[in-house]
């Protein structure tokens, strides 16, 4: 294991053996709705908080990952997770359900790259052999606590996104079979743009990915041609449009994408796409995961980022520091 | 790169707000409100033994139960999309923030959450309400003692 | 859609029409009103009913003279009240009160039954919000 500056080199071929994702009613509209493994038709049971519907999404995830890898629950031995409740409580509660010994993190929306990292550093050192990791969010759940109550009409501009309710986990295991490799990670510095606007999170989040792909590809030796597709978590249609101005790199048009923005397609009622925990996890552990295992993408850089404001800090006048973990995933020629 | 540099990018790939197509919309949107307003006032008027200066009582609390089933069923939160200020200024605004508070605060009981939560959004409009209506009272009562204007 | 908004339209310009409206009950001792009234031009319209006791005038205002319609119904109690010495004279711009006077014109009611009219419209004016 080598570190550069942030960078970390996997010698022990973290893989990662299976996945699930579960999503709400809303993502059905998704344009990777059909690589969902499952899709739920209501945002909570009837005399359920949105609260602990988000911990029974979650709960659902670990099931449908460690299930599809053929393993017993009993048989984890970390599980990492992390959501945008306060407190993490839907993570934690899930955890009293699961009984794995648990470590809750939180980086916003980047959580689910940075328990990813956390994950294959257990298994690199040899302490642990496999790992749940992921993360989750609640659409309603996370609105109530960020913004203004559900039913509460205020117009939204077209730079808002549009949380998803989805919790996306994988399994990592050390070398399972014909599963894509985890190679490098860089751990994310926490930038601030100076944007106050906590509707436009694009613009304060694409400095803070592009600190961390810079960092990437100066401490891999690599160039951005490299790699089948650098995916960003959740900056939006703008957000991304913002990241590869800040490049002015040939290739960046073509390779960098981001998952929020092409979450909803082109439907104009999410404004500039999707935001969220989930949506990262949802999409980097289905659609990016199932095309490593096809062998349509053979290299591919996931870039998570976190918005780190809450509802106090931006009303009190704060600016928006952001954060962005990046891992980059392999998959080996079979044979 | 320069905090000067990501500033114009960030300007020039965020789309312009439409401000007139909006103040058109919200206009529109409030225009609409107000007249369903005024049809009330004239159904308690003509059916009802209320003048003009008492029918607005009842008038604001049927727009209060209107905008109650609206944001029930999930359509006000549409409307306002389009509307903006349109739908936020008159008094079915005020019902929406009100009502928006107590049905999201239901989970954690009726004291604590419901009575709590409920003028989260709405009590700053209470608020500042009574604030100004005392300076326009104030400034009314000078220009009517200096002589300016008459009651 | 298209519907709703020709519903709209028509709504819009019903209450455009310009209707004056002059009507004065029981007519035999109309002229000292009639001349009082004309002198205004933010009136546009009156009707009004007088018994032994009472005058009702409900005048219907210019748009936009209703700023002062306060002011404008002082003045024209005030000039009805010389008139008028030994009546009580109401004078409102009330559409409540107009549409009740109306009634009575309409129905053309007899003496008693429009004094216990007048005696509810009364009441109806000074009730407070």
């Amino acid at each position: 294991m080598v570190n550069t500056y942030g960078t970390i080199q996997f010698m022990a071929k973290p893989s990662i053996a299976s996945t699930g994702v579960v999503v709400g009613p809303v993502e059905k509209e998704s344009s990777f709705a059909e690589e969902f493994d499952e899709i739920l038709p209501l945002e909570n049971e009837k005399d359920e908080t949105f609260e602990r519907a988000n911990t029974r999404f979650i709960e659902k995830a670990c099931e449908v990952t460690i299930r599809k890898a053929h393993e017993q629950m009993e048989n984890i031995d970390v599980f990492i997770g992390g959501d945008l409740i306060n407190q993490l409580s839907p993570t934690n509660f899930a955890a009293r359900q699961l009984s794995i010994p648990f470590l809750g993190v939180f980086s916003a929306c980047a959580s689910s790259m940075e328990s990813v990292i956390l994950g294959s550093l257990l298994l690199e050192s040899g302490n642990a052999r496999s790992v749940i990791a992921g993360a989750s969010s609640h659409h309603p759940a996370v609105e109530r606590q960020f913004r203004y109550p559900l039913e509460y009409g205020s117009q939204k501009p077209g730079t808002a996104q549009w949380t998803v309710t989805a919790a996306g986990y994988a399994l990592l295991q050390k070398q399972a079979k014909n599963a894509p490799i985890i190679t490098h990670a860089t751990i994310g510095r926490v930038v601030d743009g100076g944007q106050t606007d906590p509707l436009h999170m694009g613009a304060a989040m694409a400095p803070a990915a592009r600190d961390t792909i810079e960092r990437h590809l100066t401490n891999t030796n690599s160039r951005m041609a490299d790699y089948d597709v650098i995916m960003t978590g959740d900056l939006g249609k703008i957000g991304l449009s913002i990241l590869k101005e800040m490049f002015q790199d040939e290739d960046s048009g073509v390779i960098l994408q981001d998952a929020g923005a092409q979450f909803y397609g082109e439907k104009s009622f999410y404004n500039a796409g999707a935001s969220g925990a989930g949506c990262s996890a949802a999409v980097f552990f289905s659609y990016v995961y199932n095309q490593l295992k096809n062998g349509v993408f053979n290299r591919v850089l996931l870039v998570a980022t976190g918005a780190l404001l809450s509802p106090l800090t931006f009303q009190q006048g704060e600016t928006i520091p952001c954060i962005a973990h990046a891992i980059e995933c392999r998959m080996e020629k079979r044979g | 790169m320069e905090q000067k540099q990501f500033d114009k990018i960030v300007d020039q790939q965020t789309p312009k707000t439409p401000l007139f197509v909006n103040m058109l919309k919200a206009f529109l949107v409030g225009g609409i409100i107000c007249t369903i307003g005024q049809l009330i006032t004239f159904f308690y008027i003509r059916f009802f033994p209320f003048t003009e200066r008492t029918a607005a009582n009842p008038t604001v609390a049927t727009m209060v139960f209107i905008a109650m089933i609206l944001t029930g069923t999930g359509l006000y939160k549409k409307i306002s999309q389009i509307g903006g200020a349109g739908s936020a200024v008159p008094v079915t605004g005020f019902g929406n923030a009100v009502i928006s508070a107590s049905i999201e605060h239901k989970p954690e009981g009726y004291v604590l959450g419901i009575g709590g939560n409920m003028f989260k959004l709405a009590g700053s409009v209470i608020v500042f309400g009574v604030v100004s209506a005392f300076f326009v009272a104030l400034i009314k009562t000078i220009l009517v003692k200096l002589g300016v204007v008459s009651w | 859609m298209k519907n709703a908004i020709y519903i709209l339209l028509l709504c819009f310009l019903t209450a455009c029409s310009n209707e004056v409206n002059e009507a004065i009950y029981p007519e035999n001792d109309s002229s000292e009103i009639k001349q009082v009234l004309n002198n205004y031009d933010s009136v546009k319209g009156y009707s009004s009913v007088t018994d032994k006791n009472d005058v009702l005038v409900a005048i219907d205002i210019r748009r936009m003279s209703r700023f002062n319609k306060e002011k404008i119904e002082k003045k024209i109690s005030k000039k009805l009240e010389e008139k008028f010495p030994d009546k009580e004279v109401l004078v409102t711009s009330d559409l409540k009160i107009r549409w009740e006077v109306e009634k009575i014109i309409e129905q053309s009611m007899q003496e008693d039954e429009m004094t216990k009219s007048i005696k509810k419209i009364k009441s109806l004016s000074k009730e407070e919000t």
